[in-house]
């Protein structure tokens, strides 16, 4: 399996990052202030999260071997003391579908084997159409607030829930249990 | 008669912090036993806090970057009865909507939360549990929510 390579954000990675965050499909999923806000103003914003934020959050980017890069990811409201943050990923266009996967197990591992964290909290506004099928959503979430976000003309439902590092890691066995029983199957008996 | 919800000066919320901290009880999510008062005040200028006494305690509304009609919100007034409490949390909830032009608040539980069975009875309804949002002492911690209209 192909690794990615998760490596913290830099002040040349910045113009990039604003591309890909003013994309209309990363918009549509968070917020849309990237039709109200002006381009040098966000990257004003970003690069002062780089020099002065590092304590309660950091940007990391995300690149194949070759050096291409994946997407970036945003870790927001840091706790070092409970040990848990937020995290915000957005990937190119030609990585949301195939390296999709392997670019959140990549962030997830980072976050728990790296940063040390033990729960990640995920908030997620209904409509959003890269992440999750609505059932999967569904299945998933602990707390809604009505009117969170005030977004694409209307007042958007949002969703919360935490994964905890134990739950990582048994997705992380039964996926892998899975891949064997396919190899398996393939393959024939080693 | 109607608790006073008054605006905080910076003196004020230094000893009120320190009695929060002399009670042991978190406020908008900071934790008077980890977080310094003076990193509790930062923070709340960072994030554009609107404190005010309530009682002896504190009432503070965090603005919602995402939705300018709605905040987060958290009251803790140590030895406050339920009645107090009620009388408080109604009284601060009305200004949310007459002088923030709030719609709706949330309120999300600090660590070692006594103050949750006062919510209700002022209108806060929940709306979930995250469930293991937090480790500390050893062990994960349940974080519940609120959610409340302003009219």
């Amino acid at each position: 399996m192909k690794q990615l390579v998760f490596e913290l954000m830099r002040e040349s990675d910045v113009p990039d990052w604003v591309d890909l965050y003013t994309d209309a499909e990363v918009q549509h999923n968070i917020n849309h202030r990237g039709g109200v806000v002006p381009r040098d103003e966000i990257e004003r914003e970003v690069l002062g999260r780089l020099r002065t934020g590092w304590c309660d959050e950091r940007m990391f980017r995300l690149r194949t071997g070759s050096g291409t890069t994946v997407g970036y990811v945003w870790i927001r409201h840091i706790d070092h003391i409970a040990r848990s943050c937020e995290v915000l990923s957005m990937h190119h266009r030609n990585f949301r579908m195939r390296a999709g996967l392997l670019a959140v197990i990549a962030t997830y591992e980072y976050l728990y084997d790296t940063l040390n964290m033990r729960s990640v909290v995920h908030e997620v506004y209904l409509g959003n159409r890269m992440m999750l099928a609505p059932d999967r959503l569904e299945a998933l979430v602990q707390a809604v607030s009505p009117d969170h976000c005030n977004s694409l003309g209307t007042r958007r439902t949002c969703c919360w829930w935490v994964e905890r590092k134990p739950d990582f890691e048994a997705a992380q066995r039964a996926r892998a249990e899975q891949f064997a029983r396919v190899r398996e199957r393939v393959a024939g008996p080693l | 008669m109607t608790p006073e919800i008054v605006p905080c000066t910076t003196a004020q919320l230094r000893r009120r912090l320190e009695l929060l901290t002399d009670h042991r009880m978190a406020f908008l999510g900071r934790d008077t036993r980890t977080d310094p008062v003076a990193m509790i005040e930062d923070w709340f200028r960072y994030v554009r806090a609107r404190l005010f006494t309530a009682g002896d305690g504190l009432f503070g509304v965090v603005p919602n970057e995402l939705n300018p009609h709605q905040a987060e919100i958290d009251i803790a007034v140590p030895g406050a009865s339920a009645a107090e409490y009620t009388a408080l949390l109604g009284a601060a909830i009305r200004l949310c909507r007459t002088h923030l032009d709030l719609h709706s608040v949330v309120r999300i539980e600090p660590n070692r939360d006594g103050r949750a069975a006062h919510l209700e009875p002022a209108g806060l309804r929940p709306i979930g549990v995250l469930h293991g949002c937090r480790f500390q002492d050893g062990d994960y911690h349940d974080q519940r929510l609120w959610w409340g209209q302003t009219a």
